[in-house]
């Protein structure tokens, strides 16, 4: 047996003959970056991987796409390179489910340079967290817990949001959670604590007007009084979901269409607010990507009812 | 105090004796009203649980199709309790299934089961890996032969390397939603040594000779193509050196090379 040494040797003559060089691909920049004004008036629809291909075919007339944005926190492979792909033909909204910028535990810097590096990649046009948080000392428990709306949460979330935006060097937008439960301890209303934390800490705030309705009948109070409370010129985006009622309770799901008290509640918001745009939502059940475009039409044709009068900028479009 | 709140919320979230627990300290926090405080409690719970396990589903498909889904969810509820969730990036979740089901006794005759897992971990690391350029060969046009074997190979960030005693490719091959063909599996079978590397966005699952998985072990513990070499040839005097590392090359599994001196140009 020749010693390996000798096999090592004289390998790539081989190799050479074997005719494999590849032209490396060419390196695709982003995109121009949207500014918000570009979404402006405009209906998206949540991005999820089943309708991928089907959007890649249709390239339906879409304002903006929105991602969770730690499904893209990976280092490569096909996560990013579908979204860059969507990207190049639709404005991005990066929807964060794990910041969690409610929770007393220091901010988690490795999952904001993941997002900071998501960001300077995608140049999406919103960036947004929740309003809640996520998990405390270390323990996450992936779900949206709702605080104790109280001075102490409010000086706390104000903090962490500065500390964010001054991170990224971009302006986030916070959401209004839905939630099955109010803290003894809360002694400001819901609506009064996420106005404050965006004037206070100079966030926008993406409402979710289901979330709203889910709130207001789980905890008792009235939908359009929350609306009323909120300044025009603070919303970035408005969230339309579908809710599941238990019978003892509502649910947020995102697993079905949107109800016809929140369609109601949809267009009083828009009424009092403006052309903001707005994202259809669906996570469970994923139905067919028309079912989407449906509901995103629907929000569409409702969009158009109020005064263009209420919107400085123009209704544009993305893709065909 | 919001971070007692908080911290005690989350312990009652995860109590193993709910009953108790909720009943205590969640009267104490939660609003009654309508519903209960252990109630609502159990609502978050019940969610929380959920999309927990819902994850582990996603990650570990093949194991729940081998133990079926009533002992997927009792072992998860285990898992859930005793591992902590690292990030609120539930993409971290899970990595510690594998060892957690070699050290479960209720798995105890499923004594592959956790090699599966692993493999399934590996899966969800080459997904989410680097890109990575394809080998550029005019790298090594600057090489004098005699220095060839001081050259250090770079795997793909993709590639992940399992060693097994039970055939697991072949376990998880039968154990696939869309397998229609015979499902008996030979279990005589030395086991597996498994290559798992990414080609583009392609998946790719596949178990090796021994000495092929030596050697690319031995790159991926940054061994010189010498050593590497040697290392291949231990574990099989007949290995085709030249062959294995073309087809490395030419599969996206060898990415990159080295002198010491630096990269090459």
């Amino acid at each position: 047996m020749p010693s390996p040494n000798t096999r090592a040797l004289g390998f790539l003559n081989l190799i050479y003959s074997a005719e494999m060089i590849e032209t490396q691909a060419a390196k695709t920049a982003t995109p121009p970056a949207f500014a918000i004004a570009d979404i402006a008036g405009t209906v998206g629809i949540g991005l999820r991987a089943p309708h991928y291909q089907a959007m890649l075919a249709q390239q339906p007339a879409l304002g903006f796409l929105e991602v969770h944005s730690e499904n893209f926190f990976g280092d490569g492979g096909q996560p990013l390179k579908y979204l860059r792909a969507f990207r190049a033909i639709y404005p991005m909204s990066l929807h964060g489910v794990g910041l969690s910028i409610g929770s007393t535990d220091k901010l988690n810097l490795n999952h904001l340079q993941k997002l900071k590096r998501l960001a300077d990649a995608i140049e999406p046009a919103l960036i947004s967290e929740h309003l809640c948080w996520v998990g405390v000392n270390g323990r996450f428990v992936n779900d949206l817990l709702p605080l104790p709306y109280t001075a102490e949460s409010l000086r706390h979330v104000i903090s962490h949001v500065t500390q964010v935006q001054d991170f990224l060097g971009r302006r986030i937008s916070v959401e209004n959670v839905s939630s099955y439960l109010e803290f003894v301890d809360s002694d400001i209303p819901e609506w009064a604590f996420i106005q404050e934390v965006s004037d206070r800490a100079g966030c926008g705030i993406l409402l979710d007007v289901n979330n709203i309705y889910v709130n207001a009948m789980n905890h008792g109070f009235d939908a359009k009084n929350y609306v009323d409370a909120i300044k025009p010129g603070s919303v970035t985006e408005i969230h339309l979901a579908g809710f599941q009622d238990t019978g003892e309770i509502l649910i947020d799901t995102h697993g079905d269409r949107i109800s016809s008290e929140v369609w109601a509640l949809y267009a009083y918001t828009l009424a009092r607010l403006g052309r903001v745009p707005t994202l259809i939502e669906w996570d469970s059940d994923l139905p067919a990507l028309d079912v989407l475009l449906d509901e995103a039409k629907r929000a569409g044709a409702i969009m158009q009812q109020v005064p263009a009068s209420l919107h400085p900028t123009q209704r544009r479009t993305h893709a065909a | 105090m919001l971070p007692d709140l908080q911290s005690q919320f989350v312990a009652s979230l995860f109590a193993q004796d709910a009953a108790v627990t909720d009943s205590a300290a969640v009267d104490a926090l939660v609003r009654g009203g309508k519903l209960s405080p252990s109630r609502r409690l159990a609502i978050y719970r019940h969610n929380v649980f959920t999309t927990l396990t819902g994850a582990l589903r996603d990650l570990y498909p093949v194991t729940e199709s081998i133990v079926g889904a009533p002992f997927f969810s009792h072992l998860a509820k285990q898992f859930i309790h005793a591992t902590p969730s690292p990030s609120g990036d539930l993409n971290m979740f899970g990595r510690e299934w594998p060892d957690f089901l070699a050290a479960c006794t209720d798995a105890d005759d499923l004594p592959y089961l956790h090699d599966v897992a692993a493999l399934e971990w590996a899966w969800h690391m080459a997904f989410h890996a680097a890109d990575r350029p394809r080998f550029d060969l005019l790298k090594l046009a600057s090489v004098p032969p005699e220095q060839h074997v001081a050259l250090r190979f770079t795997l793909h960030p993709s590639v992940l390397l399992i060693a097994s005693s039970f055939p697991i490719v072949r376990i998880w091959e039968v154990n696939q939603p869309d397998y229609v063909d015979e499902v008996a599996i030979n279990w005589e079978v030395p086991g597996d040594f498994v290559l798992v590397v990414r080609d583009d966005v392609e998946i790719k699952i596949q178990s090796v000779p021994r000495a092929n998985f030596e050697f690319l072990r031995a790159i991926q513990n940054d061994a010189s193509f010498d050593v590497a070499a040697e290392k291949a040839f231990e574990a099989d005097a007949d290995f085709d050196l030249q062959g294995t590392l073309l087809a490395a090359i030419q599969s996206n599994v060898i990415v990159d090379v080295r002198l010491d001196s630096g990269h090459l140009e």
